[in-house]
C-alpha cells in the first residue's frame, strides 16, 4: 500500500509479477468458462439441427409418398369398364375372381346390369372400341378400357418393397411444354452409393454396410407406353434416393370389401386397378446409427365408392326401384352380397 | 497528482461487482437462448410424433369406419397405443351424429307471408305474396330431405392423440360417410 501512494507520474513501477500472474491465472479461468460454453452450445447446435435434419429426412419422403398417392389416378375410381360384349360376359365369368377386372365387375353388377346394353352402336364405333379395347388389352401398364374409352393403368407390386403406380401429380416446369400430368412412379429399394466426399452430411461408423435407399423413380415421359418404367433409362426415368440406410420397407395395401391390409395387389379384388389405401412400414437408420421405424398410413382423394353402371329405368329389371342413386351405393355392400 | 493517484488504488467493491453482474447478465440470456433452441427441437419431434400418430388413427377410421347405428352416436373411447415404442401416447376417438338445425332457426320469417298479406293476396296466383308463400314452402320441404338425407349418411369424427406424461395432445378431425344408407329424395307435389 505504502508503495502504490510513493508511484508518481515519471517514476511508474508498473505491475508486479505477481500480480501480472494472478490476472492471467483469473483471465485463464474465466476464458475456460467461456470456452466452455461456446464449445458446448456449438455442440448442442450442431445436435439439434442433426436431429431436426434426421425428422425432415423421413418426413419429406414420406410427404413425397404422399403428394403421388393421393393424385393415383384411375378411371374405375369413378367409372367402369367398357365391356363390349356384355351379354355374353355376365355370365361366364360371375364366378370368376382373382384380379380380373371384367370378371369381378360383371360379377358384382350383375344383379343390376342386364338389360343395359340394349342400345345399338354403329359399327364404326364398334370397330373404333374394339381397336381402343385391344391396344389397351393386358399390356404391362394397362389392362382394359373403361366405358369412356380411357385406358385403365394397372398398378404393379411384384415384391413387398416396389410400388409402382400411374398419378396424375405431374406438374410442367415450362408453360406451353407438351406434358400431361399424369406420370409412372415406382417406389422402391435400390443399391446404395457411397456420400461423396465433398458432401457436408455426415453419418456414424455405427451403421451396418450393405443397407439400401429408398428410392422415387418418375417417368412422365410417353404415360400411355405399354412397358414398364426402365429404372436403367436414366434419361428418361429419373431417380431421387428419399432416405438413406433403409434396412426394410414394405407397402400393404387396403382391401375395401374385407377391409384388411394385404402385402399382394392380386390378393385383393381388382387390387390391379383400384387402390383405396396403402400403408408403409419402414425402417431405417438416422445419421447417428439409431434403428428407427415408422408405420404411415396413405389415402387417395377420391371418394370411398364402387362405382356402378346405372341400371336402365326398365319396370321387368328388378332392382329398378333404386333409380338415380344406385351410382352412390357401397360396393362392399353389393359385392358380399354376391358372394 | 496527489488526489489521481490516490484514486488509482485499484477498482472499488462497486465497480466489481457491476462486472460480475454484466458478465453473468451475459452469460444467462446466451445460456437460455440456447435452451430454448434445444426445447424448441424437442417440441417440433413431439409434434411430429403425435401428428403422425393422429393421422394414422383417422385414416384407421376412414379406411374401416365401425357400423353406424344409434348406438354409434355418442360413442368415445380412449386407449393407449400397444406399439411399445408408443406406450406413453393414448387416443381418444369420438364418432357423433352430424346435426343441422331446423329450417324455422336457420332462415326465421324469411319469405313466409303475413296473415294479412295472405288475405289481401288470396285467389291471385301470380300476386308477391302468394309467390313467396309457395318457395318458401318449397324451400322447407327440400331443406328437410336434404336435412334428413344429411344426417343419416354422414357422421362426424374426431381423434386426439395425447402423450399421457407431458400431456401436449394433438386433435384431428373428419367426416365419415356411412356407405350403407342410400340418399333418399322424397320431393312430391
Amino acid at each position: 500500500m505504502k508503495e502504490y501512494n510513493s508511484i508518481s507520474a515519471s517514476n511508474q513501477s508498473g505491475f508486479t509479477l505477481l500480480e501480472i500472474l494472478i490476472a492471467i491465472t483469473l483471465l485463464a479461468f474465466i476464458t475456460l468458462g467461456v470456452v466452455d460454453i461456446t464449445d458446448n452450445a456449438a455442440a448442442t447446435k450442431e445436435r439439434t439441427t442433426a436431429i431436426n435434419e434426421n425428422n425432415l429426412q423421413i418426413e419429406t419422403a414420406m410427404s413425397r409418398f404422399e403428394w403421388d398417392f393421393s393424385q393415383i389416378y384411375s378411371p374405375l375410381y369413378f367409372s367402369t369398364v367398357m365391356n363390349l360384349n356384355q351379354g355374353a360376359n355376365i355370365g361366364n365369368n360371375g364366378g370368376d375372381q382373382g384380379g380380373d377386372i371384367a370378371g369381378v365387375v360383371a360379377g358384382s353388377q350383375s344383379g343390376t346390369q342386364q338389360g343395359n346394353q340394349g342400345g345399338a352402336i354403329s359399327p364404326m364405333l364398334q370397330q373404333y372400341y374394339e381397336n381402343l379395347v385391344q391396344r389397351f388389352e393386358r399390356n404391362e401398364h394397362f389392362s382394359a378400357v373403361s366405358k369412356e374409352g380411357h385406358p385403365i393403368p394397372r398398378f404393379y407390386a411384384p415384391e413387398k418393397n416396389v410400388f409402382e403406380f400411374f398419378t396424375s401429380s405431374n406438374r410442367r416446369k415450362l408453360e406451353n411444354q407438351k406434358q400431361s400430368h399424369f406420370a409412372w412412379v415406382r417406389y422402391a429399394l435400390a443399391e446404395q452409393q457411397e456420400l461423396s466426399q465433398d458432401s457436408d452430411e455426415t453419418e456414424s461408423p455405427n451403421i451396418p454396410k450393405s443397407l439400401k435407399s429408398f428410392v422415387r423413380y418418375f417417368s412422365s415421359d410417353d404415360p400411355y407406353s405399354d412397358k414398364r418404367i426402365n429404372i436403367e433409362d436414366v434419361e428418361r426415368t429419373k431417380g431421387a434416393v428419399l432416405l438413406r440406410n433403409v434396412e426394410s420397407l414394405e407397402f400393404q395395401y387396403w382391401d375395401y370389401q374385407r377391409r384388411k391390409w394385404e402385402t399382394s395387389l392380386r390378393t385383393i379384388p381388382q387390387g390391379e386397378n383400384v387402390i383405396r389405401g396403402v400403408r408403409i412400414l419402414i425402417t431405417w437408420y438416422d445419421s447417428f446409427g439409431n434403428k428407427r421405424s415408422t408405420k404411415r398410413t396413405f389415402r387417395t382423394h377420391w371418394p370411398m365408392v364402387v362405382p356402378q353402371d346405372q341400371p336402365v329405368a326398365n319396370p321387368n329389371v328388378a332392382g329398378a326401384q333404386g333409380g338415380t342413386v344406385a351410382g352412390t351405393q357401397d360396393g362392399a355392400d353389393g359385392g358380399a352380397n354376391e358372394r | 497528482m496527489a488526489s489521481k493517484i490516490k484514486n488509482e488504488q485499484g477498482f472499488s467493491l462497486l465497480e466489481v461487482m457491476i462486472a460480475i453482474t454484466l458478465f453473468a447478465f451475459f452469460v444467462t440470456a446466451y445460456l437460455t437462448g440456447q435452451g430454448y433452441n434445444v426445447e424448441d427441437s424437442r417440441l417440433s419431434e413431439e409434434q411430429l410424433v403425435l401428428q403422425q400418430l393422429a393421422e394414422r388413427k383417422i385414416n384407421e377410421l376412414i379406411f374401416d369406419p365401425p357400423k353406424f347405428s344409434n348406438a354409434t352416436a355418442d360413442f368415445k373411447e380412449t386407449k393407449t397405443f400397444e406399439e411399445s415404442e408408443f406406450k406413453g401416447y393414448e387416443y381418444t376417438m369420438e364418432i357423433k351424429k352430424l346435426t343441422i338445425p331446423d329450417f324455422a332457426q336457420l332462415f326465421a320469417q324469411k319469405g313466409a307471408a303475413t296473415d294479412e298479406a295472405q288475405e289481401a293476396n288470396d285467389g291471385d296466383y301470380f300476386a308477391e305474396g302468394t309467390k313467396n308463400q309457395r318457395n318458401a314452402a318449397l324451400e322447407k320441404m327440400v331443406f328437410e330431405e336434404l336435412k334428413k338425407n344429411i344426417e343419416r349418411v354422414i357422421w362426424q369424427a374426431r381423434v386426439t392423440i395425447t402423450n399421457k406424461e407431458t400431456k401436449y395432445n394433438f386433435t384431428l378431425s373428419t367426416f365419415l360417410t356411412n356407405h350403407n344408407e342410400r340418399i333418399q329424395l322424397n320431393i312430391g307435389f
